[in-house]
């Protein structure tokens, strides 16, 4: 009896801490990639504006070679602020499913601008029929380095199943918490503080598990040298994923020390229960 | 105190064991799944520092074959026309980065001494292939390179559109040097052909 009592007390616990780690990635998932602000701070810190007007400037360069236009055609046509409300334009799309599309018509002006100050004389019909292909190219070229997907209507509409997932397991998360916690304790009948060390060790339990992906997690993936479509998007991602794996090892190592001393707390607590009745026994037999 | 010490020890045995079944369980039902994801990034997103250093480039002459190639991206050769006075860098790749700074070498197609079909491509500009019109057929083209030097020479010129891949037949039959580049080469704005030169081995 006592070990069908104690190999349900360890299903509980093994359920317990199952969803708390649970309740723990999806705590980190809402907090970061799915939290938009977040990745617009990302994108900041990270200066991704930045990058991405380095990468649009030589994407614009590759094309001035071959136009027989000269390099200053390009100068100023898209600024820093346009690729941080465009960019915004695009996160804002993914997030919250808008569907606004990005307007290249200032760099259009721009170029025409910049062409019309360059030119000594008038295009002639051919020349401009070129000219106005060419600052298609660069229309093109701007819109692909900025968005590097078609698909974010459908992208957000994963995220919103994603999101809705993830409320549904939190929120179940918490209901499984809070009943096996309880089946938990009223399993220990009439000495319920032999709990805390139970959960002691389940608090314990999770931290190794954060600790463990976290090592796993690096091991497993060279996250330093990720490499996806440029090095402004691949910088912004490093640093999300450092930080994701950051947080979780910060409370895998708190769950430890926590876990740790709860399981102390509770022997002592229990061991010192102990004491006392026995003494209290022995005192009514004298 | 030797009591709560056993105490101590057994319950973190038991988050241990916890520890473990979960992640049994995980392996059990989602292992093969991780993996190929794993996998999957890792051949998608991570870029793999090339540390093994690059062997020497030789010719296999009897499999009419290099024997190590350039890693793409790298200088390889220097190609020469003398009529237009040019002295390019040749780099493996095709990349807008590549036509930058020198004549490309379309990843396609195949090595100078290999025996097929070789395409390099470079810029209309002044300091590259701006002068291309004024080849004729016999003018000569010289491709040096670490593992050997290759003279052709020039058979033939066409004027083609950007997307006409037919008229850069990639073969293994005759060694054959096309060359292209924008035109026209004078243009202002996008160019949406292309002038090839078309070289067969001669030396």
């Amino acid at each position: 009896m006592k070990i069908v009592k104690k190999i349900i007390q360890f299903l509980l616990m093994l359920i317990l801490c199952s969803t708390v780690i649970l309740l723990i990635f999806i705590n980190l998932a809402n907090s970061t990639i799915f939290n938009k602000e977040y990745i617009l701070e990302k994108l900041a810190e990270t200066n991704y504006y930045e990058k991405i007007d380095e990468e649009i400037t030589n994407e614009f360069e590759n094309y001035i070679l071959q136009s027989g236009l000269d390099e200053s055609v390009l100068q100023g046509i898209v600024t820093q602020e346009k690729i941080e409300q465009d960019t915004k334009i695009i996160i804002d799309n993914i997030y919250e499913g808008t569907k606004t599309e990005i307007s290249t018509i200032e760099i259009e002006e721009n170029i025409k601008n910049n062409i019309r100050n360059t030119m000594d004389k008038e295009l002639t019909a051919t020349q401009q029929k070129t000219v106005d292909q060419y600052i298609e190219k660069i229309e093109e070229q701007y819109l692909n380095v900025m968005s590097h997907t078609k698909y974010e209507e459908k992208i957000h509409n994963i995220f919103i199943k994603i999101q809705e997932y993830l409320e549904l397991g939190k929120k179940a998360s918490i209901i499984a918490i809070a009943i096996i916690s309880l089946v938990l304790i009223i399993s220990n009948y009439k000495e319920i503080l032999k709990a805390i060390p139970q959960f002691g060790s389940v608090i314990f339990a999770t931290g190794i598990f954060c600790t463990f992906i976290n090592i796993f997690t690096n091991y497993k993936i060279n996250i330093n040298n990720i490499l996806i479509l440029n090095s402004a998007i691949s910088e912004a991602l490093k640093s999300i994923l450092q930080e994701i794996l950051s947080k979780l090892q910060n409370v895998g190592y708190i769950s430890i020390g926590v876990g740790i001393l709860v399981i102390i707390l509770g022997n002592f607590i229990n061991t010192y229960i102990y004491k006392k009745n026995i003494e209290e026994e022995q005192i009514q037999r004298s | 105190m030797k009591k709560m010490l056993k105490a101590t020890i057994n319950y973190i045995i038991v988050a241990l064991l916890i520890i473990l079944a979960i992640i049994i369980s995980i392996y059990m039902f989602l292992g093969q799944t991780i993996e190929e994801s794993i996998q999957l990034i890792n051949q998608v997103a991570i870029k793999i520092e090339n540390t093994s250093e690059q062997g020497e480039i030789k010719l296999n002459a009897e499999k009419n074959r290099l024997e190590n190639y350039p890693e793409y991206g790298t200088e390889y050769a220097t190609i020469e026309i003398p009529k237009i006075d040019v002295s390019l860098p040749v780099y493996y790749g095709d990349t807008l980065e590549i036509l930058k700074k020198g004549v490309g070498h379309s990843s396609g197609s195949y090595f100078p001494g290999e025996g097929g079909s070789i395409i390099y491509m470079g810029h209309n500009s002044k300091k590259m292939f701006r002068r291309f019109s004024e080849l004729q057929i016999g003018n000569e083209i010289k491709v040096t390179t670490d593992y050997g030097e290759f003279t052709y020479k020039i058979y033939d010129m066409q004027l083609i559109n950007e997307n006409d891949t037919e008229k850069l037949p990639v073969q293994d039959e005759k060694e054959i040097l096309m060359v292209y580049t924008c035109y026209p080469f004078n243009n202002i704005g996008y160019t949406t052909q292309r002038y090839v030169v078309y070289a067969e081995l001669v030396q």
